[in-house]
């Protein structure tokens, strides 16, 4: 597949870059094409003409990103908004969010989980027929240990596998 | 008096949040204080920037100063109404990098010594949403994210008994019957 990430992040060094990194390299047997939407963009709807052909090119999006206030951060919202807003996501046949989240799996349930929401039910409606989304969390980011942390990493490459088969 | 504050979004492109917030402020006016919050009019920055992400858990997290000012108007309120077209499923950025910005550690919550998070909105009776939308059918989609977002997640950080009210495409005489009760 042709696979555009998305990444989202204001720190270069966060958590989130060695996701990006390990993302990155897990698609070894996919066309990779990263962008970063905290890099000389114009925020918050930083969605580029040279966006839009990149998007038309990619099968698979993956966006990865901390979950702030239960869904994407400002900037990555708008971008998704501004590629659906052009029609941008019609051919596209997968979606997946690899996002961090400070708070419990308890807390996003009760609250109801809107990022998955939108990875899950409704992006793929206004993607190809037959398309569908993978939600991959990292729960509890502040609480859990480097060991949880590395866990996390190393759990990528097999989902993405499944993912994007 | 008590606070309200009217945060608006107005995105549209005929003006319909200016509507809805003067009509939200016209019915909350008699019992309490309005102020107002334009994302647009205002020039708010859009999106959290490195240094404030860098801060967020220092107990110092606010950096712009029009943002401090809006952060202590967060803190008094007894009433919170915003107001926003709903484009997809979400608040627009703009509004969103705005809760992103202002809802931080020290002002709407508190990081306990566990790095547990305890509510901070201590003055907070109130939290509604006046959104538009052109197809519904798509926020049925997506979970109707912004509801969730500003009265499930957000309002975890205001007294457990504070009410809630969500208008979705509302006349006029919607929005006086509704916050004229508030």
């Amino acid at each position: 597949m042709n696979v555009l990430v998305a990444f989202c992040h204001p720190v270069p060094d966060s958590f989130g870059a060695c996701l990006r990194d390990a993302t990155v390299a897990s698609l070894g047997a996919h066309e990779t094409e990263v962008i970063d939407l905290y890099e000389g963009r114009d925020l918050p709807r930083g969605f580029t003409d040279e966006d839009a052909a990149t998007l038309a090119w990619a099968n698979a999006v993956i966006l990865i990103y901390p979950t702030w206030w239960a869904s994407l951060p400002a900037p990555l919202m708008g971008w998704v908004e501004a590629g659906l807003d052009r029609d941008g996501w019609s051919h596209l046949r997968r979606v997946v969010a690899i996002t961090t989240h400070g708070s419990s799996r308890l807390v996003n349930v009760l609250t109801g989980g809107v990022g998955r929401r939108i990875v899950r039910r409704g992006l793929p409606r206004l993607m190809a027929t037959g398309a569908y989304g993978r939600f991959i969390p990292l729960f509890g980011m502040d609480t859990i240990d480097d060991t949880t942390r590395h866990e996390f990493l190393e759990s990528l490459p097999p989902a993405l596998t499944r993912a994007l088969r | 008096m008590d606070l309200a504050l009217v945060v608006v979004a107005p995105l549209s492109a005929d003006g319909r949040e200016l509507e809805h917030a003067q009509a939200v402020r016209q019915s909350l006016r008699d019992k309490r204080i309005v102020e107002t919050v334009d994302l647009v009019s205002e020039k708010v920055e859009p999106a959290m920037s490195r240094t404030e992400r860098l801060r967020y858990e220092s107990g110092d997290a606010i950096v712009d100063p029009l943002i401090a000012v809006h952060a202590d108007l967060v803190a008094r309120a007894e009433v919170i109404v915003f107001v926003f077209p709903t484009r997809w499923w979400c608040p627009p950025p703009e509004m969103k990098a705005w809760i992103e910005r202002t809802f931080v550690p020290g002002v709407a919550f508190v990081l306990d010594a566990n790095k547990r998070v305890r509510p901070n909105l201590r003055n907070l009776q109130a939290v509604a949403g006046v959104t538009t939308h052109t197809h519904p059918e798509v926020i049925a989609d997506g979970g109707d994210g912004a509801r969730r977002m500003l009265l499930r997640t957000l309002r975890l950080n205001a007294p457990r008994r504070v009410r809630t009210q969500w208008l979705l495409d509302p006349d006029q005489a919607e929005i006086a019957d509704k916050f004229g009760r508030l």
